[in-house]
């Protein structure tokens, strides 16, 4: 019965229901702007504090945090002082060989450095500041001085020597490390902080001048304001017209392990795995883009009719209702009988089994009442031999009746 | 937007370059980004060069209307409005019942041309099967990267209930001719009027000579042999038949895999041509606790068309019939004494309350006929008992069985009529006891 085709809607240029790029944008356009101003905020704020770049190593001349010494770095190139700074020990040697008669500025609070590195360290330069060295750099440096711990009593610390650096500042704000010399050497002994312990240690090495600084306070961007903190730093670094600042990095490390995996792929293999996640990725976005959007439809409810007949057979099963299950049986058989005998809906059940005798006289009065009415079961194999029996009977009289 | 699987390709084989420059030059690194680069501009100049999917006409023909498990034929015609020809896939979004075989095709439109997409429709459910657009996706020339969009394009097609049961209608019109006054065997009552008189033939029932108009045809033809006159009768037309089909819950049900209103609505169709070529006139309603579907006043094919239409959207609500006020709908069809068919489920005493306790109503003024779907399984799980399963699901099918009586029992008690049947039977089986009550002149 299929309507001729008739044209459904009018053939104008179809209304899209995909947004377009614009109005996606100006739909967004509050939190791209939101986000713009925050990428922008950002990045003013890291410009402006100038955390950005820079280390946060302690000593370091490009670390403006309080324990850095970008500050001290700074006042030196203000006098003139020209402040190289060296990460690795062939970086510190070839600053030291630009520039002949250069001060080195040495700290390895880490202790990156091998034993035989701090020996080439302490080749480089004819006068070398120390900044609080550990046991290893003493040894290499200047094998006369040796540390002396952590003095406690901190404030204005007399320098009390001949030092010209020394006696210009004065008084310095202690705290850090304090050192001591042996006894027979000539080293030179400034800021006593007890007995034999001094925080400026200066003394003659066959490489050169080495002075030990262990006044923590004089170096950093917080304490080199304080009393004559200044004027020690100034005095110790800028002697010279080059200061070569060298604290080591972990790139003075040598790796002595067994070869990595890096150094024995080739160099395109990673390339190559990243390539390999932007292929995946675009895969991804072609398998996944939506061709439209999906349909919707209302589906009708899917319900058996059986399902009724279904679970009460499924709960006469559980109780075990065997008795109940064969009442029905008998009154199926019985209502078919009757109507199959010709007798009247209302016929009891006397009546049907009076009659079933009379249609079959094989089986006898007594068994026939049994199998319809007085039989009771007493479990389900008397149930299902019952219900076979009804199945006989009902068949005998059908044929009979209906031969 | 959207990327094809050439593009993907094309990054992939990134990988290329990205070796032979990386062993040949150590630049594996920038190699990578360049080619990464390299493939996104591409990709934009495809993106560029494509035609744009929302410059489109969209037209559609369409069948208003296909009967259940007929096949049509939908049609989309795209005229690209663009200056670049289009390279398209193209999917018509067609809900899943209406069996479209291809939701998807490729097509090519050069500048101003335009291209046909067609595809069938075999829907496989009743009701309105709808399509809400075409989402047309862009290629540029190179096939890369595509653009993207949906177009509203909206279609329906009505899908009509396949009326399966018409097949039994010509040997049942036979038999309503058989009942017209063309045939002499007349049984002369209640319900039937009077046709005409011709002359007596061996085998007319004595019963129907008319002695006044015999003896003023022998006075007319003197001289001539006596001849009888008889009158016969035929069956009064203009009777009104109500069909009510009862779209509650019940109806949802699935008896062989067809739910019970499906029969119910093949039953009633069945009987409206019958009785509309009868002369008789057809009212239906489709009701639960509310009026879903009224065809009133309509006859011959004029009624038959308005009836699969409005019952081609009627679905089973999950709710209970309410049927205290169908005595009321049915007083608001007709007045005169009527045959009033419900369609309806029966099968316990108490979901079938409702129906026994308005029945009353109905049978003091009308003829009433409860026509209702029986389970086919339900009797041959009864002579089924081969094991301990089988026993309890025979014992239960019983009860089931004895549960429908007793409301057959109940609604002949009230004076009405019931009808039971499987879903093939009972179209057939309704329109012979419409038959045999127009027969008996009860209607």
């Amino acid at each position: 019965m299929s309507a001729p085709a008739t044209v459904q809607g009018s053939p104008s240029r179809a209304e899209s229901t995909t947004p377009t790029l614009r109005a996606t944008a100006r739909r967004w356009r509050f939190w791209l702007i939101l986000a713009a101003v925050a990428v922008v905020g950002l990045l003013a704020v890291t410009v402006a504090s100038g955390t950005g770049t820079g280390s946060r190593a302690p000593y370091s001349i490009t670390n403006a945090a309080p324990d850095g010494s970008k500050a001290l770095a700074e006042v030196l190139r203000q006098q003139g002082v020209d402040v190289v700074q060296a990460d690795t020990l062939p970086e510190a040697r070839a600053a030291v060989d630009a520039a002949p008669g250069a001060t080195l500025a040495f700290a390895d609070p880490v202790g990156y450095l091998t034993d035989e590195q701090l020996a080439e360290a302490a080749e480089l330069a004819d006068r070398v500041v120390l900044f609080l060295p550990g046991f290893n750099e003493l040894r290499a440096f200047a094998p006369g001085v040796s540390a002396a711990g952590a003095p406690r009593d901190v404030d204005g610390v007399d320098a009390g020597c001949s030092l010209p650096a020394a006696e210009r500042a004065g008084t310095i704000i202690g705290g850090g490390q304090s050192y001591r010399a042996a006894a027979d050497g000539d080293a030179r002994l400034c800021f006593r902080s007890s007995d034999d312990a001094y925080y400026v240690v200066s003394t003659e090495t066959p490489s050169g001048t080495v002075t030990v600084l262990g006044a923590a306070d004089v170096l950093t961007n917080e304490g080199i304001t304080g009393v004559g903190n200044a004027a020690l730093a100034l005095g110790l670094l800028g002697e010279d017209d080059t200061l070569v600042w060298y604290v080591p990095t972990a790139d003075d490390v040598v790796a002595d392990g067994p070869a990595d995996v890096a150094s024995l792929t080739p160099d395109w293999v990673t390339p190559v795995l990243v390539l390999a996640v932007f292929t995946f990725v675009a895969a991804a976005i072609w398998r996944g883009r939506r061709l439209g959007a999906l349909v919707v439809e209302n589906l009708p409810v899917t319900v058996r009719s059986r399902e009724t007949m279904e679970g009460r057979a499924r709960l006469y099963a559980k109780a075990g209702a065997h008795t109940h299950a064969l009442d029905s049986l008998r009154i199926g058989t019985i209502t078919r009988l009757s109507s199959v005998l010709g007798l009247p809906r209302n016929a009891s059940v006397d009546e049907v089994a009076s009659s079933v005798a009379a249609v079959l006289p094989g089986w006898s009065p007594g068994d026939i009442r049994s199998v319809l009415v007085d039989a009771t079961p007493s479990g389900e194999a008397d149930l299902i031999a019952l219900s076979d029996r009804l199945m006989l009977l009902e068949n005998a009289v059908t044929s009979a009746v209906r031969p | 937007m959207a990327v094809t699987g050439r593009y993907v390709l094309l990054v992939a084989l990134g990988a290329v370059p990205v070796v032979i420059l990386g062993e040949a030059y150590r630049q594996a690194e920038l190699t990578l980004v360049l080619w990464l680069l390299l493939t996104v501009v591409i990709g934009v100049l495809d993106l560029i060069l494509a035609a744009s999917p929302r410059r489109l006409v969209v037209e559609r023909v369409l069948p208003h209307r296909v009967r259940l498990g007929e096949t049509v034929a939908s049609e989309v015609y795209l005229t690209n409005e663009n200056s670049r020809t289009l390279r398209a896939l193209v999917r018509d979004a067609w809900q899943p019942s209406a069996g479209a075989a291809l939701t998807r095709q490729s097509l090519v439109v050069p500048p101003s041309e335009r291209r046909m997409l067609r595809t069938a429709l075999t829907p496989f459910r009743r009701g309105d099967r709808r399509t809400a657009g075409l989402t047309v996706r862009s290629f540029g020339p190179l096939g890369l990267w595509a653009r993207q969009a949906t177009l509203s394009s909206p279609g329906r097609v009505r899908v009509l209930p396949p009326f399966t049961s018409r097949k039994h209608l010509p040997s049942r019109l036979a038999r309503l001719r058989e009942l017209d006054g063309a045939t002499s065997v007349q049984i002369r009552g209640q319900g039937t009027e009077f046709d005409s008189l011709r002359e007596y033939v061996r085998g007319d029932d004595v019963r129907s000579i008319d002695w006044r108009a015999t003896a003023r045809q022998g006075d007319a033809r003197a001289g001539h042999e006596q001849k009888l006159m008889v009158r016969t009768w035929r069956p009064e037309r203009d009777r009104r038949i109500v069909i009510v089909i009862d779209t509650g819950r019940t109806q949802a049900a699935r008896i062989e895999d067809e739910p019970r209103i499906d029969t119910s609505i093949e039953a009633s169709l069945l009987l409206a041509a019958l009785a509309t070529r009868a002369g008789d006139r057809v009212d239906l309603i489709a009701w639960d606790r509310r009026i879903r579907g009224r065809v009133t006043g309509a006859s011959g094919g004029e009624l038959l068309s308005r009836m699969v239409d409005t019952m081609a959207t009627i679905d089973p609500e999950l709710l209970e019939t309410d049927w205290s006020s169908v005595a009321g709908q049915v007083r608001d069809v007709t007045n005169q004494r009527a045959l009033v068919v419900l369609l309806t489920t029966i099968d316990t005493p108490a979901s079938s309350s409702g129906l026994l306790s308005v029945l009353p109503q109905l049978t003091q003024r009308h003829t009433v006929v409860v026509a209702a779907v029986s389970d086919p399984e339900v009797l041959r799980a009864v002579s089924r008992r081969g094991d301990r399963d089988e026993t309890y699901r025979a014992a239960s099918a019983e009860r089931s069985l004895l549960d429908m009586e007793r409301v057959t029992t109940a609604i002949r008690r009230l004076g009405g009529d019931v009808v039971t049947g499987s879903p093939a039977a009972l179209p057939p089986m309704l329109a012979d006891r419409y038959l045999a009550l127009k027969a008996a002149g009860r209607l």
